[in-house]
């Protein structure tokens, strides 16, 4: 019988192959905390604005699953290879201002199971700070998750990136439903 | 539609496939009137590049005419006749708002494919690998454009297709390493490789001042182009040493700046350009670099070298010479949105006219035949242009 921790690292493995599929061959340990730092050229209440908005970050996720909030409760569906079954991982949402954890931080954004107690629990969270030089907002986007460190950072890649393009251009880079590709049933 | 796509290594088809639709709201679709093809094809097309998958059309040097737009594309219009800058830019990041289009922070759907490779990832390519997008390629009847109002450029009346073909890539990619040069007037300017990108560098540095340029090729038709161009030429396996054929060109100083427009399948003599395709064959090494360390050694002190050749992961770099010889190192995918306007002005000027390129010109149902007499260099073929 599968745990909450089996559900979310399928889920997650879903949504790594569905969004950088072909990063590598990589198995073995548990990640230790997948973490991507980007710039954004906006103000940090504009970045922290659309981690806030759960539609702004369904269209982050793109093929990588969906997300519905019912105020601090984020129920996240996520795609899984070979299956039309998406899997759920629930969550809460805590917000948080300056930490002495992310110092510097002007807001932390944690999404985690209250379900999961443990030490090891999964979690997502995002850390804006402004950026130096001011050149906008410092976004770290750190994933905890029972995968490989290469395919939770290409995730947490995957999330800041789309979550950066949304904000500068207002759209989401995407070859989806038309990639270079053929269809595989052509 | 009908369009050219990569099956596997050495293994191409016109098939027909999916046509493009808009997707986004900046999103463009063209017909293609002209796409043509591009030296670095070859690197995925002959294996050395991974990141292709079967059935990827390719292709990423074009032209054509809008024939839809998004809702939120304001400047570009049906029916426009537009070039289009191989590189998908945003127009909005930090690296687009700074005239560094190819290095877009915004519009690579694959981004964490290239970040363990590149440190940063760069922006989006049509038609070249999943790494650098997986957009589709323009060897098709129609082409899916992001960021119309960014990426597409209206064709003067008085350029021709043909012209604008090729500022669409080669030319963009010859400028952009010309202007890397800091070409002051006067200058001599050598550059390695007389295929379009060579071509188009030299004709460019000549363009922005450059008092001499010496093209350095094997290939008579080519170095023939070169000449008839306003180049100074050497064919390399006709002289003891490149090196020194370029020092008593230039009373023993040597160019003060070296195009690289060869790539990671160069040609070449001697023992290291023997391991080097030794290395290469067996998949020991991604590159044939000759070429690279020959510009590196050519080049006069406290000069420039401009690399625009495509490499993979190249060993054997010689540092020592660039930290003794005091080089500058510049290199980059094509800026081609950023220099588009002052492309478009020489060649209605007449100081650069990429038309003699386009030396084969067929149906997009014959685009295998047209790669095969390409990389073959049959029949003084220096690109191969398609009619889709």
């Amino acid at each position: 019988m599968s745990g909450p921790r089996d559900t979310i690292a399928s889920a997650v493995r879903g949504a790594v192959q569905g969004v950088a599929g072909k990063v590598g061959e990589v198995v073995g340990r548990r990640s230790s905390g997948a973490q991507q730092t980007l710039t954004v050229g906006r103000p940090v209440d504009d970045v922290a604005a659309l981690w806030r908005d759960p539609a702004a970050v369904r269209q982050a996720l793109g093929d990588a699953g969906t997300v519905e909030a019912d105020g601090d409760r984020w129920t996240w569906r996520l795609a899984r290879p070979g299956s039309d079954e998406p899997v759920e991982w629930r969550t809460t949402l805590e917000e948080g201002g300056p930490s002495t954890a992310f110092p510097g931080s002007s807001v932390v954004l944690r999404w985690s199971d209250p379900a999961d107690a443990s030490e090891a629990a999964s979690e997502l969270v995002v850390v804006l700070r402004e950026a130096p030089q001011d050149l906008g907002t410092e976004q770290v986007v750190r994933l905890d998750l029972p995968v490989p460190d290469l395919a939770a950072g290409a995730m947490a890649l995957t999330l800041g990136y789309r979550a950066r393009a949304l904000l500068m251009t207002g759209e989401v880079p995407t070859i989806t439903p038309q990639p270079s590709g053929r269809s595989a049933d052509r | 539609m009908r369009a050219l796509v990569w099956n596997g290594v050495n293994d191409l088809a016109v098939e027909t496939v999916d046509d493009p639709t808009l997707i986004n709201p900046h999103d463009v679709v063209l017909r293609v009137g002209l796409t043509v093809t591009c030296g670095s094809d070859l690197h995925f097309i002959d294996g050395y590049l991974p990141g292709m998958r079967p059935g990827d059309v390719f292709g990423h040097e074009f032209m054509g005419e809008v024939v839809e737009v998004g809702s939120q594309v304001s400047r570009t219009k049906v029916g426009d006749r537009v070039t289009v800058p191989s590189f998908v830019s945003c127009g909005e990041c930090w690296y687009c708002s700074r005239g560094m289009p190819s290095l877009c922070d915004t519009t690579n759907p694959n981004a964490a494919l290239q970040q363990p490779v590149l440190g940063y990832p760069g922006g989006g390519i049509y038609g070249y690998t999943h790494p650098f997008g997986g957009y589709q390629g323009s060897h098709a009847e129609y082409v899916r454009v992001p960021f119309g109002d960014v990426n597409c450029f209206t064709v003067p009346d008085d350029v021709t297709d043909v012209q604008a073909l090729f500022a669409s890539d080669a030319l963009a990619t010859g400028y952009t390493g010309a202007v890397f040069c800091d070409v002051q007037p006067g200058d001599t300017v050598a550059v390695f490789g007389a295929g379009g990108v060579g071509l188009m560098a030299a004709a460019s540095a000549r363009a922005l001042g450059a008092g001499r340029t010496i093209v350095v090729d094997r290939l008579p038709e080519r170095l023939d182009l070169a000449r008839a161009q306003g180049s100074e030429v050497v064919d390399y396996t006709a002289v003891d040493s490149v090196q020194e054929a370029l020092r008593e060109m230039t009373g023993g100083r040597g160019p003060d700046a070296v195009v690289e427009a060869v790539g990671m399948e160069g040609h070449g003599t001697g023992v290291q350009h023997v391991v080097d395709r030794a290395k290469q064959a067996v998949r020991a090494s991604t590159d044939r670099a000759t070429p690279l360390r020959e510009a590196i050694m050519a080049c006069r002190k406290g000069g420039v070298v401009s690399v625009l050749g495509v490499y993979g992961l190249t060993d054997s770099f010689p540092m020592a010479m660039v930290t003794n010889k005091g080089l500058t190192i510049r290199s980059a995918q094509q800026f081609g949105q950023t220099h588009m306007a002052a492309m478009l002005e020489h060649v209605q000027a007449g100081r650069i006219d990429p038309t003699p390129l386009a030396t084969h010109t067929m149906p997009l149902e014959e685009s295998v035949e047209g790669y095969r007499l390409f990389k073959e260099k049959e029949d003084g073929c220096v690109r191969a242009v398609f009619r889709p």
